[in-house]
């Protein structure tokens, strides 16, 4: 067991699927991002319809397991006609699921801002526009990155289901070894040990951005900061 | 100066009205919280609203600085329709996107302050002239300096909310609100929240702002100020109105009853 977990530890067929699930999980998380910025507006709108159309996609997406998304993303789209690669069709699947939670995420994070801070906003003339943009969001903002913080460590993990639709990632890549080493125990605890390290790497460089802990909001932290320089300093 | 030389009311100011509620109503949930009401406020005056919570003080306040639209009835500012556009059948209230003109004629201090805590003192009062009326930053930030050294504050720019006390928080708050040169100022009973030393110097501030002949409608139960600094009282029960006058007549023995049951309740 030792033998196959060494092995596939250093073996660059592992490190180049580890690549891979770092990329895919980078990739996903900003398509799920990106869906979510543009979906939560839509689920905030005072336009019914607008507001139908995200609340039936936060339904469907929210309300059918992950797996069998992706398996019906690998088998519907082909029969629609668009055909698209492994990793596009990962990416989409994946992004299309994460981009539900983001909503669920920036909503949430911009209801939390108190009511008071829009009627101050609107009292001075701000438009619904400039309230988000310089009064709403920048409050909702830290919420947000804590909570996508979160988001990406779940990413790491749930991107070893597109190993269902055949693309090489860890868990596929164990897998595959696995059919012919002597012990598919070992190979396995290689994948493990590499999705811990991913995922303790990320949760250090996650405790960096967010500063010090109990520190209030006397000491802004990084992500505070770079939200600020980000905003044009208001 | 903290007295106003004789608060006679109708002494002070033109007799010219810069605010007017015209049957002005509205409800909640099927409670009327106004009923038909029809006001004027007057130019330059200190108008101090009275009355048990739920009788439609903050109502008011909220639908003249437009965050409250009216069901029925409209606003004229200076003569102009307020936030209200007139149609073939009848007033109604304008789109949110047209609003914010209107709103900048008028400044709002609420209860809970309601700084913005990501940004300085300073940025609190820059932000609506540099992004609502587009003046240039070196520009605003001189005029917010001297709002901020009127209120008592000059060296607090720098300070964000969390750093101030609620004091000093709800004197930021003033300073926010006359940064567009606002017709009329409007307090939604601005000491309220606040620890009881920290009131006077809040106070201290409308009473300077009253001298400078500011108009103001004020919602508060510090009848000190009352007394003191308004030229107009109304008082207020069930959404309407019940009686107005010199806080002479109000806090006297010829007010309405209800006035005097109010008064010997909460004095």
């Amino acid at each position: 067991m030792m033998h196959d977990l060494l092995g596939s530890l250093s073996s660059t067929e592992f490190i180049r699927a580890a690549i891979t699930t770092v990329w895919l999980t980078t990739a996903a998380q900003v398509a799920g991002t990106i869906g979510g910025a543009l979906l939560t507006p839509l689920r905030m709108a005072r336009h019914r319809a607008l507001r139908g159309f995200a609340s039936f996609y936060l339904l469907i997406f929210r309300g059918t397991p992950e797996l069998l998304q992706l398996i019906a993303w690998y088998a519907v789209l082909p029969l629609a006609g668009v055909n698209l690669n492994l990793v596009e069709i990962a990416i989409v699947g994946l992004g299309a699921n994460e981009a539900a939670r983001m909503v669920e995420i920036t909503r949430g994070a911009l209801l939390g801002v108190d009511p008071g801070q829009d009627d101050a906003s609107r009292a001075v003339g701000l438009s619904r526009i400039q309230a988000l943009r310089y009064v709403i969001l920048p409050q909702a903002m830290p919420a947000i990155i804590a909570a996508l913080g979160n988001e990406v460590n779940i990413m790491f993990k749930t991107t070893s289901l597109v190993s269902v639709i055949g693309m090489t990632e860890l868990l596929r890549q164990s897998q595959l070894v696995a059919e012919t080493a002597r012990s598919p125990l070992g190979t396995y605890l290689a994948a493990l040990l590499y999705y811990l390290a991913l995922t303790t790497l990320w949760g250090a460089g996650q405790g960096l951005l967010s500063g010090h802990r109990g520190q209030g909001q006397r000491r802004p932290s990084l992500a505070r900061s770079w939200w600020h320089a980000l905003s044009g300093g208001l | 100066m903290l007295s106003v030389a004789g608060c006679k009311g109708m002494a002070m100011g033109s007799s010219e009205p810069v605010v007017s509620l015209v049957g002005a109503s509205k409800s909640y949930h099927g409670k009327e919280v106004l009923k038909d009401v029809s006001a004027d406020f007057k130019k330059g005056s200190v108008s101090v609203l009275l009355g048990p919570s739920g009788s439609g003080k903050t109502t008011i306040l909220r639908a003249i600085c437009l965050l409250t639209p009216l069901d029925g009835g409209y606003i004229r500012m200076n003569g102009t329709l307020h936030g209200y556009e007139e149609t073939s059948s009848g007033y109604r209230a304008l789109p949110e996107r047209k609003l914010t003109k209107h709103r900048r004629g008028v400044g709002m201090v609420f209860q809970q302050f309601n700084l913005f805590p990501h940004l300085t003192a300073l940025d609190n009062v820059t932000l609506a002239p540099v992004k609502v009326a587009g003046q240039n930053r070196d520009e605003a930030e001189s005029l917010a300096k001297n709002l901020l050294a009127r209120v008592g504050l000059a060296d607090k720019a720098e300070a964000h909310p969390a750093q101030l006390s609620g004091g000093q928080q709800q004197r930021v708050a003033i300073a926010r609100a006359l940064a567009l040169r606002p017709a009329v100022l409007l307090f939604d009973e601005p000491t309220s929240a606040l620890d009881p030393e920290m009131v006077s110097e809040v106070l201290d501030v409308m009473v300077e702002l009253a001298a400078d002949g500011m108009s103001m409608i004020v919602v508060s139960h510090e009848m000190g100020f009352a007394r003191k600094v308004a030229h107009d009282v109304m008082f207020m029960d069930e959404g309407m109105i019940v009686d107005r006058g010199t806080p002479e007549y109000m806090f006297g023995s010829a007010a309405h009853p209800r006035v005097q049951n109010f008064m010997r309740r909460i004095l």
